[in-house]
């Protein structure tokens, strides 16, 4: 029985002249059925581009150069459009960071859920399609869902819509739930909230979630399975067990000290030197060497890419110098 | 926010960064406001509706520390801090920055108070003129107020960790952390005694921030400036922050050292904020999943 989606060495970049610049590079994972993968990295690490691959919505010049990506064990790498069409928003949905650019601002928020409904189902009567509104509405919390229909995206709130974008993705009950720093642009106290309807959403129709984040705190609230990506490759990949517990990889271990707790109040925090390498920067060698602080690290790690390799079962990790550590 | 805030010209010789202070000088509030009330009228037809922005502010900065500003969007914390500028009328109350009186101020002393306090901007990228160098960006205010020289720039490139190789970039060459040190740079250029940070770090990546907020407190160190933080995010807060003032709907509901608000906080906002905040640690999960309503 194939995973339900797996994604292997997929590589996207886009060509500049005759030059081939990847943005993301050798992604592999998989997700189970109800699981849920956190993909922690920062801005320009290649995260989000990772989902929207995996969509076939790669804004352009980006392109998919190499790799699979299989729903079930369906190639949908080069599928043809209107195969595209009818996964997305019903076998995979997605969420994205800011609810606003996911609704019309001309239409009514419960005719756009219905129009999620309506192109899955198109033969839906009417008044069914009103029903199914109401009954998703309620489902994520709003209250007087029947009246609340009515009203226009900018009517609502910050909170609320991103509850109608939760929503309309769960509409046809995927499988799948990309979501893309669905928290961000909200009010910490919201945030929390639709924290728990996300959760709520998923324990109720069993749908397996990618979601994509920088902080940390989400992902050790939600995660089943981390994977941290830096510079447009994982460079640490288990369960959030492993990767809170006992990270390996010396960018994993600088995340995860430089988070402000109250054993370093007011005192200087730890920080990791230097900034992320811009897409045209990235070193040939290990993309972290230049910032690595690990007593580990080698003039060699400037030199080939490390490649993710397992420590223990279900664990790993891409620096050489561990690798070899570990397999000594 | 408005860029008007930003450097802006004055009148008076530089101070050279001498801080030497006379005693009565050095006792005086950086920022002071009392029974501050802003309100805004919105008409709709024939139909007025006041909005109070700030409602009854009571509010201390004083020399030398670090006041917390947190409160969720659209709670006034914006609104305030342009009152203290001077770019919002006062409905009642006041506010006085160094003991002058905002809404009273000559266009003179408002130019000599401007100079005192200057602000940096949350986002690095929308906050630097993108045609400018960094040195040009960072001249700018001294040049306005000719007291110029390539030193004070080259100093002021070094207080924030930029190198002189940096001087020729524009904004666009340069990472979000980096931007961010420009923008002190430039806040710090005609040596303030208080800054206004408006969610300084919250637009910057995670390994990029801790850097950030530690130049921060080295430089507050090193030039004894008072900050007003304005932030959302309350780890960052906890960790910079010496009182913590939590304002929602317009009124500051609860005002305290930062570990008196941590630690057993009084208001149920106050509560509720600390209670949302995730924890980065699988083993400190809630349980709860009872419906949330909206």
């Amino acid at each position: 029985m194939p995973e339900l989606l797996e994604v292997e060495n997929l590589r996207v970049g886009y060509t500049e002249g005759d030059r081939e610049i990847a943005v993301v590079e050798d992604v592999s994972f998989t997700l189970s059925e109800g699981e849920s993968l956190c993909i922690v990295g920062e801005s320009g690490s290649g995260k989000s581009v990772t989902a929207l691959a995996v969509l076939g919505l790669l804004p352009r010049p980006l392109e998919v150069i190499g790799g699979s990506i299989r729903l079930r064990g369906r190639e949908l790498r080069d599928a043809p459009e209107k195969e595209l069409r009818a996964i997305r928003g019903k076998d995979v949905a997605m969420v994205f960071q800011d609810p606003m650019s996911s609704l019309n601002p001309v239409r009514r928020v419960g005719d756009q859920i219905g129009r999620a409904i309506l192109a899955h189902r198109p033969r839906t009567p009417r008044g069914q399609v009103r029903a199914q509104v109401e009954e998703i509405l309620a489902r994520v919390g709003i209250a007087e869902p029947r009246e609340r229909m009515r009203s226009y995206p900018h009517q609502w709130s910050g909170g609320m819509r991103q509850r109608a974008v939760i929503g309309m993705a769960m509409a046809n009950d995927p499988a799948v739930l990309l979501a893309d720093e669905p928290t961000t642009a909200l009010d910490v106290t919201v945030q929390a909230q639709v924290v728990q309807v996300l959760a709520q959403q998923r324990a109720a129709t069993g749908a397996a979630m990618v979601m994509i984040t920088h902080d940390l705190g989400l992902v050790a609230q939600i995660a089943d399975r981390v994977a941290v990506m830096y510079a447009g490759r994982f460079v640490e990949t288990g369960t959030v067990w492993d990767v809170f517990d006992d990270p390996r990889h010396p960018y994993t271990r600088g995340l995860l000290d430089s988070l402000l707790t109250t054993q370093n109040l007011g005192g200087r925090a730890y920080a990791i030197p230097g900034s992320p390498p811009s897409v045209h920067g990235r070193p040939d060698g290990c993309p972290f060497a230049p910032r690595c602080g690990s007593p580990l690290r080698t003039d060699a790690c400037a030199e080939g890419r490390p490649a993710l390799e397992l420590l223990t079962p279900g664990h790993a990790a891409a620096c050489t110098p561990l690798t070899a550590l570990v397999h000594a | 926010m408005s860029p008007v805030i930003g450097p802006t010209p004055a009148g008076a010789q530089p101070r050279d960064g001498g801080r030497e202070r006379s005693a009565l000088e050095s006792s005086i509030d950086a920022i002071r406001a009392e029974g501050l009330t802003v309100e805004f009228t919105s008409r709709r037809g024939t139909r007025r509706q006041t909005l109070r922005a700030v409602d009854d502010v009571d509010l201390v900065l004083h020399q030398g520390e670090t006041l917390a500003l947190v409160g969720e969007s659209g709670c006034g914390k914006s609104t305030l801090v342009r009152t203290i500028f001077g770019l919002n009328p006062i409905a009642s109350g006041q506010v006085s920055v160094f003991g002058q009186d905002v809404a009273t101020a000559t266009p003179r002393q408002r130019l000599a108070m401007r100079r005192r306090i200057q602000m940096v901007f949350q986002d690095p990228f929308s906050s630097l003129n993108p045609h400018l160098t960094a040195h040009e960006i960072i001249a700018e205010p001294l040049r306005i107020n000719r007291v110029y020289s390539r030193e004070r720039v080259t100093e002021l490139f070094e207080q924030v960790g930029l190198t002189r190789d940096a001087f020729g970039k524009r904004p666009a060459e340069f990472s979000g952390g980096q931007r961010q040190r420009i923008g002190i740079a430039r806040a710090l250029a005609l040596d303030p005694d208080v800054l206004v940070l408006d969610e300084p770090v919250s637009a910057l990546d995670v390994s990029v921030q801790a850097q950030v907020l530690n130049l921060l407190a080295d430089l507050q160190e090193r030039l004894g400036l008072s900050y007003l933080f304005i932030a959302h995010d309350l780890s960052v807060i906890r960790h910079i922050a010496t009182r913590v003032a939590v304002m929602q709907r317009g009124r500051i509901v609860e005002l305290g050292t930062r570990d008196a608000v941590f630690d057993s906080p009084a208001h149920p906002y106050t509560s509720l904020l600390l209670g949302s905040v995730p924890i980065p640690d699988p083993h400190r999960r809630p349980t709860r999943l009872e419906a949330a309503p909206a």
